[in-house]
This record gives structure tokens, C-alpha cells and sequence, in this order.
């Protein structure tokens, strides 16, 4: 599946299911009488297509719908020039250019992106001179859910509770969903149709209890086995959006399917060893350089940080040895590797990383016998929040800027739901790269709660509390603490 | 619904208070401040308002929002620093100037003196002395400290200050119409807890943007420059306003309010500056023309991207009667290409990137889409030719190795030099 291509699909997909919907009344999916369609449209390009990230096996999921919108396509009277035309002329482009990710990064290279699509596009045409082009995308919508049922793109989802609302539970709001979008343009670029079939919930929320019988709500994940596997759900979606194009009116597309499973995450715990025996054999440690995601006070965070560290870390008994060294030397090894991203995929080339850690290793235990490496990074977690409060990484914090009966009154503090927040994670690995201990102590929200709406906490809010780094690095080692 | 409520009752606070002062357009004495510093800044405070500006100038670096051109940047310095050089009281402060891509005319300051004017009210204006204008005003809500009478006044009222947040952030929303706009609005509103610098882009209370254009005025006419071109920014601006609807330039708020400013700016002007006006009095036409040569069309090139591609025509259209360059006829091309995918668009794009492409300093990105639309169209001869202009012009481009695989598989030799000439 290429970016470039994934992008440029799914926006377009993306934008028809939101104008489909909004004049679903009046329009229904043709922009153009279906008659002047099928008068017009002969021959139709099939794209392949773009499948939504949080749907694994994506290339299992395109191959299967591919070829049934392709059956469709031809037993509804189209000829059709299968995805696999344009996939092949992807490919070979991707592979002349040399990839289209930065290798030290692992993020698209933007000229190489737009220079690989005007290729694709222009050989395509000249080659394949079709009537219309569809483009399909697995996306991620917004299902508007009230009372236990999500409903959006021609399909209601339970999302699995009855006897909530006899206790006066009353969940509204939405859940994360996927669709198939469709969306057929002519050659002049002009959108013929676009239509969206409802695949599935990916989360939903239900009231829950605490032990003291207070009604809290609660996240409820699908299980990532059961996202996009289930060939009813296929089937419903596609009757659903190429149905009207077809002129078919399969009774598959009332199907009602039961919700799937939702994952429970299971527990790891902090310590992979004995307490003792790593604070007895692992006693001398490296501190690397603190990873942080994209965020303007990277050098802050890391002067905050790495003296706090280090202190806990000798508070607990161990001694860090060397101390900018580490990054040094890890800077030298991923310069000279050139990066440890794959062009092609953009995905982390993990026994590469994990042959140069284990090089620069060496170096340190030649030259200040370290027996392990903590690596401390800043990581972007998913926090719940509910009664005003987000709870993750062993921390409860506030989502509002509002105390006291102002927050109480506050419709925020009735909102549920997820948002992002900044943990501190600590792992230790040795020299073989095995990790030892990985703990996160959680830092500060990133965003917080007004009205109906979720606002980005100001960057330079984040970091800003000497107590929220100690609280983190805390929690991050408290397992280690006897 | 509480919610909901508390923002209707602070927007129609602040309606009020608008409405009562726009009743009073005179000019209010120069020497009276519109509002006092309650207190000076804590450390505290000065320090996240430095913060905060360095680190929306850095993120408006990242995300390629900056026009980028040294010797506009250093123009429109020069001016500020003549600007601020006027008042002794402001000896040591020390103003930023940068340029921002966008549709939209937009101008604003931040409290530690970034200066931040957008390329669409640059290629509205037409002399020094109307930039001159801008710049002094904008100048004047840095020297002044608008932004921490602001922030103090609003710390009064801290209550009310999460509805205010939100309808800034709608208000911003809705402003922002264009791409380019619409990323700067995004960079801006992620600091969705600092109302000052919400207030520094969508606009000051009445009393202080009236104070910033008195003052600002009189900058720049102690500058020697002609008072009557303040009055015209704003009529210029007008128009482009009646023009675009509901798309009201940013810098400008609202249509009332621009009249109201106007009307201010008329009575001044033919008041205590009556004699700062005429032909003794610097413009700078000629000044402000060859520094910004370039920007017309680098405009037409940013309508392109933002799809506004009415205007993208129109601008061009004025260009081209003054001058058919070969970057002229590209972007025709490029505006062609984006119209439609039609038949007739592409022999208009192809008629256009042939017209570049017949200049010695054809773009390379013109010989570029000149192939890919051939090659499209199953012409392979004429795109094979274009592709090797293209590859003399731009041997190193990112491109290259899909251009020479190309002409490979067409049986044609890739150009040998950067100096020969394939045809």
C-alpha cells in the first residue's frame, strides 16, 4: 500500500462520505443521473485500495475486496481494468526511485511522493484510457451513537449494553468507526458517485461501576483480531455503497451482525527479571539520549530529564557511568548505518537497530564496563477521561481549566471519552538488547476538554512543572523501589 | 447547555462594549493612552510570552508557512526599523519582520516583536508608504504592550474566559479560509490557552486597534511618508472586501469595523495631518515594486495551491498584460491543469507550458508537466523532447531516475550535458 496514493484516496473518499451524508436527503449518491453513468461509463479503472491504519493485514483486506468490486463491476455490465494495473506501475516506479521515506526518520520524503504520483498517473492514462476511475478507502468516521447503538453509513452497530439504561445510563456521543467509501470520477475529473457502506465499530463506551457503585464510563476496544475479518461485514458494506451503482438491492445490506469480540490487554509486568538480580548484576548503566516525540522543548525536556534520572537511578543503587557518551557514539552509528527506516515501507528495520545498539554496546562496556542501557523516551499515550478527571500511568489529572463549583457545573465534566497524554517510559536493556525492565510514569495531558470539544494544552504549558517530571520519573521506577 | 449559555452572554458583553465605542469615531487625543499596563509583566509571564512567540516563529518555519525571501524580509525590516526609530522612548526595541504565504490580507504582532504580514495583503498594496501603514500599527500593539493590557483585562474576567476562548477559536475558524491561512489559524489556535495571542491575530479591544492606528500614523507620517496612502490601504482593502463577499480579509475583522477604521483614518488624515500629504510627501512606489517584484506571481502560485483559482485568474490575468514571462505562462498552464481534466484544458495547459517552454528561461517544472500531459495523452515523441529539456535544465532532480527510465523504455538517449541542446 503506497502513501502517496493512501492519502490522496482517503481524503478524497473521505470528503465525498462527509458531502454524501450531509445531502443524503436531497442527492443520495449520484451526482449525475445513474442513467447518464452507465451511458457514459464503459470501462472503469479500479484503484487499489487504501485501507485505513488501524486495520492490520491491510493487504489481505485489499485483495479481498479488490476482487469482489471487480466481479460486481463486470457482472453489473463494466468492463473493468483491475487495481492490479496500477499496483504494477506503482511498484516498479517505487523501486526506480528508490522508496519514497526518508531512512533516517522513517517519514515520506514530500518531492519523491509527488514525483512518484505524476509518474503513476501520467503512464496510467496513457496507458489505460478508461472512462472513470474508482477509488475506494476503508476510512475512519465518526459514528454518532446513542444508547448503545452506533448508526452511520446505512448500518446500526450495538454496542453491547441493555441493562444500562434501565438505571438511567443514558451514553451519547460517538465511536470510532470504519467504512468502505467509493467514489467514481470521469476523466475530466468530475465526481459521477460516491457512496459509503458501514463496516464496524473499532470502540465503543459503556457505563460501568466502581466497587463503591458508582456509574463510571468505560472504553471498550475491539479486539484488532476482529477488525475487518468478517466476510458478512464485507459483504454488507459493499452491497451497501456500490449497490445504487450496480442497480442491485441485496438484502444483505439490512443484515444485522453481532458485535465481535473486544480485546482485553493483557498484564506485562514491569520487572522481566528478579528485582535483586538486576540491581546486583546489572549495577553499572549508560543513560541514552531521552527520545521524545515532535515537540518544541525537545531540549528542555532532555535538561530537565536526564539529571533527574540519573539521580533516582543512583538513588536505587545503580551507578551511570560515561554520560553523554552513549549519545555520541549512538549518533556516530546511526549516521554512519544511514538510518534504520526502510525506504520502501517506512517501517523501522528492528535487527538492524538492534545490530548497531549491540556495536555501540560494546563500545561502552570496553571502555566503562556497563553491564546495561536505560533508555528513557517521552511517549504520547492514550489517556480515559471521565468526571473531569484523565487517568493514565498510575496519574488522575484535571481536563478543565475550571475548580470548584465552576467544574461542577461544567458540561466538560460530564463529557467521556480518550484523549492524548505524555508519559515518561524507562526501559533497560542489556547487552543482548533484552529488556530487562519497562515502566512509564505519566506526565501531563496534551489536551483538555471545553465544552464539547478537545483543545491542544499549549506546548508551552507542557513540561512546565518541576513536580510533573518528578511525579513521572517517580512512578517510572517505582517497581524498582523495595 | 450552561456551557452554551456562558458564550452567548460574554459575545453579547463584548457586542455591547464594541457597539458603544463605535459610536465615537473621532480621533481621541495622541497623547492619551487608550488603556494603562496594570502591572509590569512578572518574570514569570515575560518569560512564556518570549516563549511562546520563538516558538510560534519556529513552527511556522517547520511547516513551510514562511514566504522565505530574504530580500522581502529585509525590505520590510528596513521600514519597521525606520518605524521604530521615530520614538526615542522605544531606543533597544527590536522588531522581527516576517512574511507568511496566504490568500488572505492578514497582519499581526506578538508581544516580543515578530512582525508577521501575509503575502496576500503584501500583493493587495502598491507603495512603501501603504506597508508603512500596516507596519506602524502593528508595531504600535508591540511598543504598547497591547498584547499583556489584553491578557491583564482578560485575567479580570477569567470566569468568562473559556467562552471567550471558544468563540476566538470560531471566530479564527471562520476567518481562516484559505489553505495556507487555514495552517497559520492551526499553528495559532494550538495555543488554544493563550488568549493574547488569539487577540494578536483576529484583533484588539476598539480602544487599543484605535490606538494602534493613531500612533501608527503618526509614525508614518514622522517617517516622511504621504498620509493620504494610509487612507487608500484601507480603501483598497475595502474593495477587495465588497469583492470577495464573506471573505472578508482577516487584518480587517469585519466589514463595520473597516468602515468605522476608515472613516477614522479619513478624518485624521485631513485633520491634524492635512499637511502631511501631497507630492512633497514619500510614497515609494517605485521602491515597493522592485522589491516585490516576484510576489504577483508567486501569489497566482499560492491561489493555485489553495484552489482559489478565480482569483489565482484574475491576478494573472493583470500580470500577463504587463508582462508574458515564461513563469506567466506556466502558472496559465498549471491554472488550466487544475480547472479540469477535459480535453480542452489540457490543449490550453500544453498551449501555455509550450509558450514557456519557447522562453530561454522556461521554468523546468513547465517542461516537467509538459511531458506528463503528453505522455498522457499517448504523445510519447513530444513528451520524449520535453523530458530531455527537463533533464538538462534539472539533471539532479528528485525525478530524474523515473524521467531516464522513461526514455528507456521510448528507446531515447538521455541528454549528455547540462550545456547541450537536445533538440
Amino acid at each position: 500500500m503506497s502513501l502517496a496514493f493512501r492519502d490522496t484516496a482517503s481524503v478524497l473518499v473521505a470528503l465525498a462520505l462527509v458531502s454524501v451524508c450531509v445531502g443524503a436527503e436531497s442527492k443520495g449518491p449520484f451526482l449525475v443521473p445513474r442513467d447518464t453513468v452507465v451511458q457514459r461509463v464503459k470501462t472503469i479503472g479500479v484503484m487499489p485500495l487504501n485501507v485505513a491504519e488501524v486495520v492490520p493485514d491491510p493487504e489481505d483486506v485489499a485483495a479481498r475486496y479488490e476482487a469482489q468490486v471487480v466481479t460486481s463491476l463486470q457482472a453489473a455490465g463494466f468492463s473493468v481494468v483491475p487495481p492490479s494495473a496500477m499496483r504494477e506501475i506503482r511498484e516498479r516506479l517505487k523501486n526506480t526511485i528508490g522508496g519514497l521515506y526518508d531512512p533516517m526518520t522513517g517519514k515520506p520524503i514530500k518531492d519523491k511522493v509527488k514525483a512518484y504520483k505524476d509518474f503513476a498517473d501520467s503512464e496510467y492514462r496513457s496507458k489505460h484510457p478508461v472512462d472513470a476511475t474508482l477509488y475506494m478507502a476503508v476510512v475512519t468516521r465518526d459514528a454518532p451513537m446513542r444508547d448503545g447503538s452506533a448508526s452511520w453509513d446505512g448500518i446500526t452497530d450495538s454496542a453491547g449494553l441493555s441493562w444500562a439504561g434501565l438505571l438511567g445510563a443514558h451514553l451519547s456521543g460517538t465511536a470510532p468507526a470504519l467504512s468502505l467509501g467509493v467514489l467514481l470520477e470521469d476523466a475530466a475529473g468530475d465526481t459521477l458517485y460516491s457512496n459509503g457502506g458501514g463496516l464496524q465499530v473499532i470502540s465503543y463506551t459503556t457505563p460501568g461501576m466502581t466497587r463503591f457503585g458508582l456509574m463510571v464510563p468505560r472504553v471498550h476496544h475491539i479486539d484488532a483480531k476482529y477488525i475487518m475479518t468478517d466476510p458478512k461485514r464485507d459483504a454488507r458494506a459493499l452491497a451497501i455503497a456500490l449497490g445504487p451503482l450496480l442497480g442491485t438491492s441485496d438484502p444483505v445490506a439490512k443484515a444485522k451482525i453481532d458485535l465481535p469480540p473486544t480485546a482485553v490487554p493483557p498484564e506485562v509486568a514491569a520487572l522481566r527479571v528478579q528485582r535483586e538480580e538486576l540491581l546486583l548484576k546489572y549495577r553499572k548503566v549508560a543513560l541514552a539520549p531521552l527520545e521524545i516525540p515532535e515537540l518544541a522543548q525537545h531540549s528542555k525536556a532532555e535538561e530537565r530529564y536526564r539529571p533527574a534520572i540519573e539521580t533516582k537511578l543512583e538513588l536505587l543503587g545503580f551507578t551511570v557511568v560515561g554520560g553523554k557518551t552513549y549519545g555520541e557514539l549512538w549518533e556516530r552509528e546511526r549516521t554512519s548505518a544511514g538510518g534504520f527506516f526502510d525506504p520502501f515501507t517506512g517501517r523501522r528495520d528492528d535487527a538492524r537497530l538492534q545490530a548497531a545498539r549491540a556495536r555501540v554496546f560494546k563500545q561502552m562496556q570496553e571502555q566503562y564496563g556497563i553491564s546495561a542501557i536505560v533508555f528513557p523516551s517521552i511517549v504520547i499515550r492514550t489517556a480515559q477521561f471521565s468526571n473531569g478527571l484523565a487517568t493514565w500511568d498510575g496519574v488522575n489529572e484535571s481536563i478543565t481549566h475550571n475548580k470548584g463549583l465552576v467544574r461542577f457545573l461544567d458540561r466538560s465534566s460530564a463529557a467521556s471519552g480518550e484523549l492524548s497524554a505524555l508519559s515518561l517510559e524507562v526501559t533497560i536493556a542489556d547487552a543482548a538488547g533484552a529488556t530487562l525492565f519497562e515502566e512509564s510514569g505519566g506526565i501531563h495531558v496534551m489536551e483538555r476538554v471545553s465544552g464539547a470539544a478537545l483543545v491542544p494544552v499549549p506546548e508551552p504549558e507542557l513540561f512546565s512543572e518541576l513536580t510533573t517530571d518528578t511525579r513521572a520519573v517517580d512512578i517510572a521506577f517505582a517497581p524498582l523501589v523495595k | 447547555m450552561l456551557c452554551l449559555a456562558r458564550i452567548s452572554a460574554c459575545l453579547v458583553l463584548v457586542a455591547a462594549a464594541e457597539g458603544a465605542a463605535a459610536d465615537d469615531v473621532r480621533p481621541t487625543d495622541a497623547s492619551r493612552s487608550a488603556s494603562t499596563v496594570e502591572h509590569p509583566p512578572s518574570a514569570a509571564e515575560q518569560r512564556q510570552l518570549d516563549y511562546a512567540a520563538r516558538d510560534l516563529d519556529a513552527r511556522l518555519q517547520r511547516s513551510g508557512s514562511l514566504y522565505a525571501h530574504p530580500d522581502v524580509d529585509a525590505y520590510l525590516q528596513t521600514i519597521a526599523d525606520k518605524l521604530l526609530s521615530i520614538d526615542r522612548a522605544y531606543d533597544g526595541a527590536k522588531a522581527n519582520v516576517r512574511v507568511v504565504r496566504g490568500t488572505s490580507a492578514n497582519a499581526f504582532a506578538l508581544p516580543n516583536g515578530a512582525v508577521y504580514v501575509s503575502t496576500g495583503l503584501l500583493e493587495r498594496l502598491d507603495n512603501e508608504a501603504q506597508i508603512a501603514c500596516v507596519l506602524g500599527h502593528e508595531l504600535t500593539h508591540f511598543t504598547h504592550q497591547h498584547t499583556l493590557k489584553q491578557q491583564q483585562s482578560m485575567a479580570r474576567t477569567t470566569v468568562w474566559t473559556r467562552g471567550l476562548q471558544l468563540a476566538f477559536l470560531i471566530a479564527i475558524g471562520a476567518k481562516f479560509k484559505d489553505q495556507q491561512a487555514r495552517d497559520l489559524g492551526a499553528q495559532v489556535t494550538r495555543f488554544a490557552g493563550d488568549l493574547w495571542l488569539l487577540t494578536a491575530v483576529s484583533g484588539y479591544s476598539r480602544d487599543l486597534e484605535r490606538e494602534a492606528d493613531r500612533e501608527g500614523l503618526r509614525r508614518m507620517v514622522e517617517a516622511g511618508y504621504d498620509a493620504n496612502e494610509a487612507v487608500r490601504v484601507f480603501e483598497v482593502l475595502s474593495a477587495a472586501a465588497d469583492e470577495q463577499g464573506d471573505h472578508v480579509p482577516t487584518y480587517f475583522s469585519s466589514h463595520p469595523r473597516l468602515q468605522d477604521r476608515l472613516a477614522s483614518y479619513r478624518a485624521l488624515v485631513s485633520g491634524e495631518y492635512a499637511n502631511a500629504t501631497g507630492e512633497r510627501r514619500f510614497t515609494g512606489a517605485q521602491e515597493y515594486r522592485a522589491h516585490t517584484s516576484g510576489l504577483r506571481l508567486d501569489q497566482v502560485e499560492i491561489l493555485i495551491a489553495a484552489h482559489e483559482l478565480q482569483s489565482a485568474a484574475k491576478l494573472l490575468d493583470a500580470e500577463m498584460a504587463v508582462s508574458g514571462s515564461a513563469r506567466a505562462y506556466f502558472l496559465q498552464g498549471e491554472l488550466a491543469r487544475h480547472r479540469s481534466s477535459t480535453p480542452e484544458s489540457q490543449r490550453l495547459a500544453l498551449a501555455a507550458y509550450e509558450h514557456a517552454a519557447a522562453s530561454p528561461d522556461v521554468p523546468a517544472e513547465a517542461l516537467r508537466q509538459e511531458a506528463l500531459l503528453y505522455r498522457a495523452r499517448g504523445e510519447h515523441q513530444a513528451a520524449v523532447q520535453a523530458f530531455k529539456r527537463y533533464l538538462m535544465l534539472a539533471p539532479g532532480a528528485i525525478d530524474a531516475p523515473l524521467v531516464h527510465e522513461y526514455l528507456e523504455q521510448q528507446g531515447a538517449d538521455a541528454p549528455s550535458s547540462p550545456q547541450g541542446d537536445s533538440q
